[in-house]
């Protein structure tokens, strides 16, 4: 899981927190080995149990995104007269940022976790509908014609054609969808509930304990790079030919 | 027999259609190889289309060993231009791509294409990816994927515009030799008069509302070898169609 090139990126960023670390010399930002020490006693706080509800609502609105957006992306990026009409709609809302319609949402889903996840998920949306429907518009036509030449049906020329031609750039709006979740993630996390890593970090913050906030940080960078290492493991499984010379 | 009739195509074009041919009629015998010349835009590839059921007709019709051509037959195999293989698709799945659409099964299509490709020396690439291939090799796995659908009629859309000339004459003395020995009907659209008459018995020469269709089959495909375009009669029927493209 980790190659050479993931642990100097660890390294560069330890090595950048030691000197911040020693230059402010204050307990507000504390050396990483600290950090490290009060690791045992946060997960003896329940760190782990905060990591994977984070987690859960993470992928869970993730996941439903890609279900979602995934097919209708492709259905428009292939229909030019609906994509017409459903395009205006979608640069409405998308600028439109999401979160000021948590009190909304947490009226009408509940202060439990389908709000949250039902928030990250509305903000990711949009951002794989909009890249999907990108690559599916991009598609070579004379691929298109290529597998038309050999009698395929629609169904066929989806599975052969359009989806692999477009999952490379699913991925890549996955990447940066998991990127907007987690931060989204701590704000909706914030509030209105009692675990996951958003409230761990924020009740340590508001407690002043601040080494066992920087394990919840870190937690939250650990949760990033198992979602990103998971994608790209799907990227080397499911799209060969990028990697091949 | 290929018999076309009063044949006209047309593309939609901001709101009306753009003909791109019409009046065209020839007939061959669905053995004959039929080279196809004219310069960009008269309407080569898209006959093609028509040939091969992709694109509809706007008038007129295709009959095909007696058969009005209605939408896509299972003896017609079309090659594209830029050989239209699926990038993420290992040489053996892009030629076998054909043979999975129409349903046959795993062994079936293994025991056809296998052949193919040894036939057309890549079935050493069976596991590359076509980005790991030259010109020429994408080009034979295009080929090896309509042959391995059995077709009596093979369509070339300018098969070999994007190769070198030696990998040019290479592949055309193994199409040469393909249709020789499967028996395969064979059309093709090309932009080289010299390609033209290696390949073709007859030419139809599309030019700007003209069409002509000439025989150059003094010497038949049967007999004919890479020496062929050495000869006095090769050079004689490149300044025919020469001289029909410019008039």
């Amino acid at each position: 899981m980790f190659k050479g090139r993931t642990l100097l990126a660890v390294a560069v960023i330890f090595g950048a927190w030691y000197v911040l670390a020693f230059l402010f010399k204050t307990s507000i930002l504390p050396p990483p080995h600290a950090v490290f020490l009060a690791l045992p006693v946060s997960i003896k706080h329940g760190l782990g149990e905060h990591f994977l509800v984070s987690g859960y609502r993470a992928l869970l609105s993730l996941l439903w995104a890609l279900a979602t957006a995934v097919p209708l992306g492709l259905y428009l990026g292939r229909r030019k007269r609906i994509d017409a009409l459903i395009s205006p709609m979608i640069y409405l809302l998308y600028p439109i940022p999401k979160i000021v319609f948590l009190p909304l949402i947490l009226l009408v889903l509940g202060l439990g976790d389908l709000s949250k996840i039902f928030i990250i998920f509305l903000i990711v949306f949009f951002q794989i509908l909009v890249t999907t429907r990108d690559a599916a518009k991009g598609i070579d036509e004379e691929q298109i014609l290529s597998v038309l030449s050999l009698g395929a049906r629609p169904l066929q020329i989806f599975f052969h054609t359009i989806f692999p031609a477009c999952l490379p750039k699913v991925l890549t709006s996955l990447r940066i969808s998991i990127g907007t979740a987690i931060a989204v993630l701590f704000f909706v996390e914030s509030f209105a509930t009692t675990n996951g890593l958003g409230f761990f970090i924020l009740d340590a913050w508001s407690t002043l304990e601040y080494l066992s906030m920087y394990t919840g940080i870190m937690a939250m960078g650990v949760l990033g790079v198992i979602l990103y290492e998971a994608v790209d493991r799907i990227e080397k499984k499911t799209c060969r030919w990028m990697f091949s010379e | 027999m290929i018999k076309v009739q009063n044949l006209a195509a047309a593309y939609p074009q901001k709101g009306y259609k753009k003909i791109v041919f019409e009046g065209l009629s020839f007939e061959v015998a669905s053995n004959v190889p039929l080279s196809v010349v004219g310069p960009s835009g008269c309407g080569k590839t898209t006959l093609l289309y028509l040939l091969s059921g992709l694109k509809k007709p706007e008038k007129g019709e295709i009959l095909f060993r007696g058969n009005t051509l209605n939408g896509q037959s299972r003896e017609i195999a079309l090659v594209l231009q830029h050989y239209g293989l699926l990038p993420w698709k290992t040489v053996f799945q892009n030629a076998a791509l054909g043979m999975k659409i129409r349903g046959f099964s795993r062994r079936e299509t293994k025991e056809a294409v296998l052949p193919i490709l040894k036939e057309l020396t890549i079935d050493h690439l069976l596991d590359r990816f076509p980005n790991q291939l030259s010109g020429g090799e994408k080009q034979r796995v295009a080929i090896a994927r309509a042959l391995a659908l059995r077709p009596s009629l093979l369509l070339l859309d300018e098969p070999f515009s994007s190769l070198d000339a030696l990998a040019r004459e290479h592949l055309q003395n193994l199409i040469l030799s393909i249709c020789r020995q499967k028996k395969l009907g064979l059309v093709h659209v090309t932009h080289s008069i010299e390609e033209a008459v290696f390949l073709g018995e007859k030419a139809l020469v599309m030019n700007e509302g003209r069409y002509d269709l000439l025989s150059i089959d003094e010497m038949k495909m049967n007999e004919r070898d890479p020496e062929y375009r050495k000869s006095e009669l090769f050079h004689q029927y490149c300044n025919l169609l020469r001289a029909y493209l410019k008039r």
